[in-house]
């Protein structure tokens, strides 16, 4: 039975997200060391970091692609450290990929249907969409709110790499989200494919959270209100954008080591 | 707050990082002290030992004797466990080999075998010298193997599915070429004699009448053979274990790269590995021939084995391979003296018991299934040509070409023959829908299952044990329909749990998994007869009357099979515009995104393979009905790969693809005898004809007979 402390936090104050010395090895490598995070509900942060500082580890173990070698995970109160990805989703927990994780031989639509269809019922269902199905509308939706209805049709191995990443967004958008970890979605596009990308970020209702992971510190600055830094596989300094900004040894360490 | 976070980063990570070396050296400096530091398991195990050595030296007391049967006879099947576990060991540990190092899954390793039995059979007979023939036979495999390893794996690198099909093919092919020149009998290898009679052991089996002791006697050619393995199972594992180039081998299983980093080259150290791990294949042919027999089978027999062996041992593990060998060994031996027909079973519940719970194997490494994953991508290539609305008249959602096909089946009855009606076209309906469940795994889903014909297989044999048949002794029975309900219902459930299974693991294994138990299954038909009616399995299973019908006359019975393949074409079709089928094909093409979007891909595929049963199952109760017969040969390792061949030839990227592909071979199993005869062949020849188009398709045209006529026509129907 859920102790009143338990319950207390499921009433309120309980942060969407919640590392506890997560810690996780690549045979005798510690991609990431003893993390402990937590993120309010609605909280937007960035986390920077060099190569190989662990950000993109820290996302799988937070998703369960990677589950942690030891350490708790809880989103949203509920310890999900040994639940499959799949049950992170469901949960209103969703992602993209540094490196686009799409359904190149389907498509765009396809792809959409498929994102909306995992975070709802009927994942089995035998019956074929059809336009007035609820979630066909919601995709239909999504399609807009990202852009890519011209391209509705078109299998995805015949798009465009900036509007591949915004399918990858997409897919991250379907259903209702809680909590969305971005792993680099802006990298590789245009000045303009970034801006409508912060315009997206931006438009995202106050409730939902997310973590983006992003090198360029004036794309990540603009829509955060904190930043972690990494250096590798630890947790090397939290706070405000500004002061992070400001901080001696983030230029030195960060920026320094980013620009030679 | 930031201060403290800032004056962390350098200092613990050296700590941390030396943490694991520490952890590892501690338990070799510490090895003397085990029994102090395990005094309980020392104690167990001591006793256990002691148990063994009464078991085995001690005079049993009548109670044992009453529980376990004959002490010479329980020692003997030990042995016979033992010994075969040591000829299993030589083939398996060749195929675990190559498969650790280069992940190359080698399904022609019992021809291997087979092969370095023939050439030894021949070099012993006319050298006079057993041991010559084990150079030759080690010669002659090992070069075949060189040139798998040039002709097929290296050229196909990446490719592991390809790979595997191509020797599938290469094994139907040369398994046939020896049938040609060997015929069908079975030759034994004589032993030297030296090696020849039997051993006394110390060991007393009984005492007789006179108190004088009764000795174990045992084939010493057996525990000379034996006691080889052990010695060159020790070698290797030396040699792996303790010399650079074992080192280097084995660095190159967990990395590649690492080999190139060494600066060897790496092509040559793989080819040497090949050509080692044939070689013993073939030695492990002379073994099998001296005290076994050669005869054409034994190829898939010895394949067989080694594929359970490995999975049970760990794929890619030479300690496994030898736990492994052991285990199943025994269990046959030990198997065929207390569970005499089922001793298959026996083998068959440890595969599954490690599959269920360690399925990487008892000594093996877990493999990440998305590695594995990315091997399909031949499948996906293949099911990524999919058909588009091309702006041709349509009628009722057909279009002009489908209306056509349509009308020639529905109007067959009129020109054609009952011959060609049944045995030509339901035949090939029948092995069309048995396909199309391939075609919905391995297309939509991404999963090449070798079990459709098993499922298919036992849907047809239960029909007969629980219905009517010439065997009154087994048959039930049971109404037609009751039969065919319970029948479908079995066969489905047991395609659902071997698919679940199978999907522990994924890409390769697969085919390596599901084409154990479809063996297993073929070999308890062979041998049970209280379910199975063993070797002659049933006759006489009539086809119902029903509404007035005689199903059995060919124009009732072409409609019946017309109406249930259109049916699971239908389904097929349809299934893959619908939310399952879609999800299934992102399951296949990417598994890690479809978990991130909130599938459980495990469910979706087990869920894939009970539809697969299901369309199978249908198809084996039309098989049996057709055929008014079934024995062990329906479902056998032949017609097992029969249906993948069917699958692949007929292009695994549309459902058709399957029709078309069991209509060609329908065909040629009909009409190539004339053909063949025509050419000045023997009409056996049959199974080089199909081995060789295969290969040609798997070749030259992957996505099958559908690919080469989409690339014919100028347009691949991946264009928009
Ligand atoms: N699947 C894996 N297997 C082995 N090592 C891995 C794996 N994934 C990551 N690593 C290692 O873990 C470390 C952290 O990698 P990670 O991808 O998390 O870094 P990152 O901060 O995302 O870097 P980048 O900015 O390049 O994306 C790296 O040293 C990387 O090589
Ligand atoms: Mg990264």
């Amino acid at each position: 039975m859920a102790s009143v402390a338990e319950r207390l936090q499921a009433a309120g104050a309980v942060n969407a997200l919640e590392l506890r010395g997560v810690t996780r090895m690549f045979g005798a490598l510690a991609a990431l060391t003893d993390i402990t995070l937590s993120v309010r509900p609605g909280e937007r942060r960035a986390v920077l970091g060099s190569n190989g500082a662990g950000k993109t580890t820290l996302f799988n173990c937070i998703t369960g692609d990677f589950p942690p070698t030891s350490g708790t995970i809880r989103f949203f109160g509920e310890d999900v450290t040994d639940f499959p990805p799949q049950d992170r989703i469901r949960r209103g927990l969703r992602r993209t990929y540094q490196i686009s994780q799409l359904f190149a031989g389907m498509t765009v639509f396809e792809n959409i249907y498929l994102g909306c269809r995992g975070v709802s019922r009927g994942r089995f269902s035998m019956r074929p969409p059809r336009r007035a199905d609820a979630l066909v509308q919601a995709a239909e939706e999504l399609l807009d709110a990202v852009h890519l209805v011209p391209v509705r049709d078109l299998l995805v191995a015949e798009l465009a790499y900036g509007q591949q990443r915004q399918l990858e967004i997409a897919l991250a958008l379907a259903g209702a989200p809680r909590f969305i970890l971005f792993d680099e979605p802006a990298a590789g596009l245009s000045p303009t494919e970034r801006s409508e990308l912060l315009e997206i970020l931006n438009a995202l209702p106050p409730h939902i959270g997310f973590i983006i992971i992003e090198h360029d510190m004036d794309v990540a600055l603009r829509v955060v209100d904190s930043v972690t830094m990494m250096h590798n596989g630890r947790i090397f300094k939290e706070g405000r954008p500004e002061e992070i900004e400001s901080d001696p040894e983030v230029q030195e360490l960060y920026l320094g080591g980013a620009h030679a | 707050m930031s201060e403290r976070l800032a004056t962390q980063p350098p200092a613990p990570r050296a700590g941390a990082a030396f943490a694991p070396g520490t952890a590892a050296v501690m338990p070799a400096a510490g090895g003397g002290g085990v029994i102090a530091r395990h005094p309980v398991w020392a104690t167990v195990v001591a006793v256990l030992i002691l148990l063994l050595a009464w078991l085995v030296f001690g005079a049993w007391p009548a109670g044992l004797i009453a529980v376990l049967g004959r002490k010479r006879v329980v020692l003997n099947a030990v042995l016979n466990g033992l010994t075969l576990g040591g000829l299993y060991f030589l083939v398996a540990s060749g195929f675990t080999l190559i498969f650790g190092l280069m992940r190359n899954v080698n399904l022609a390793h019992g021809t291997l075998y087979l092969l370095g039995g023939y050439v030894g059979y021949v070099v012993g007979v006319a050298s006079g010298s057993w041991l010559l023939a084990f150079v030759a036979a080690a010669a002659a495999s090992a070069l075949l193997g060189l040139l798998l390893q040039w002709g097929v794996f290296r050229r196909m690198e990446g490719e592991d599915l390809r790979q595997t099909l191509v020797t599938i093919g290469i094994s139907i092919v040369v398994g046939d070429l020896m049938l040609w020149v060997f015929g069908g009998d079975f030759y034994q290898i004589q032993a030297p004699d030296s090696l020849l009679g039997a051993v006394k052991l110390p060991i007393v089996v009984a005492t007789r009448g006179d108190g004088s002791a009764v000795l174990l006697t045992y084939p010493r050619v057996r525990l000379v053979v034996f006691a080889a393995s052990v010695v060159i199972g020790v070698l290797m594992w030396l040699a792996l274990n303790r010399t650079r180039i074992g080192m280097m081998i084995r660095a190159g299983v967990d990395d590649r790269d690492m080999l190139v980093a060494f600066g060897k080259p790496v092509q040559l150290i793989f080819a040497a590995v090949f050509a080692f791990g044939a070689g013993l294949a073939g030695i492990a042919g002379v073994v099998g021939g001296t005290f076994q027999s050669l005869a054409p089978g034994e190829d898939t027999h010895f394949l067989l084995a080694s594929l359970v062996v490995v999975i049970v041992g760990g794929m890619g593990s030479i300690p496994g391979a030898a736990l492994g060998a052991l285990l199943i060994g025994l269990s046959e031996q030990v198997g065929i003296v207390y569970l005499p027909t089922y001793s298959v079973v026996l083998t068959f519940l440890i595969m599954v018991a490690v599959l269920a719970f360690r399925p990487a194997g008892l000594l093996g490494r877990h493999v990440a299934p998305a590695q594995a994953g990315a091997s399909m991508a031949l499948l996906a290539a293949a099911a990524a040509a999919r058909r588009r609305p091309r702006g041709e008249p349509v009628v009722f959602g057909l279009r002009a070409p489908t209306l056509v096909v349509i009308a020639a089946l529905l109007l067959m009855p009129l020109v054609a023959n009952g011959f060609f009606l049944v045995q030509v076209f339901a035949w090939s309906f029948v092995l069309g829908m048995i396909a199309l469940g391939l075609t919905v795994l391995a297309g939509y889903g991404g999963m090449v299952s070798l079990l459709q014909m098993t499922v298919a297989g036992i849907a047809g044999y239960l029909v007969a044990v629980f219905g009517h048949s010439g065997v009154t002794t087994v048959s039930l029975g049971w109404p037609w329909w009751a039969a065919v309900l319970a029948a479908i219902l079995i066969a489905v459930a047991f395609g659902t749990v071997s698919g679940a299974l199978a999907v522990r693991t994924a890409g390769i294994y697969t085919i390596m998994i599901t084409l154990a138990i479809a063996s297993a299954f073929f070999y308890l038909t062979l041998e049970n007869y209280a379910i199975f009616n063993g070797f002659s399995g049933f006759n006489s299973v009539p086809v119902p009357h029903v509404f007035g019908i005689d199903w059995r006359r060919p124009v009732a019975f072409y409609y019946l099979v017309l109406f249930w393949a259109g049916l699971a074409y239908v389904v097929a079709v349809f299934l893959r515009r619908t939310p399952f089928g879609l999800a299934l094909q992102g399951a296949r093409d990417n598994p890690r995104r479809m978990a991130a979007l909130g599938f459980n891909v495990t469910a979706h595929r087990v869920a894939a393979y009970a539809i697969a049963s299901l369309i199978a199952a249908v198809g084996g109760v039309l098989l049996v009905w057709l055929n008014g017969e079934i024995a062990p040969g329906t479902a056998g390792v032949g017609p097992v790969v029969d249906i993948l061949v069917i699958a692949v030839v007929g292009g695994i990227g549309d459902p058709i693809g399957a029709f078309i592909g069991a209509l060609i071979f329908v065909l040629l199993r009909t009409f190539a005898s004339d053909a063949l005869t025509f050419v000045g062949l023997n009409q056996e020849r049959f199974q080089l004809l199909i081995g060789l188009g295969f290969l040609l398709i798997v070749f030259f045209s992957p996505d099958g007979v559908l690919g080469l006529w989409a690339r014919w026509r100028g347009r691949p129907r991946a264009a928009a």
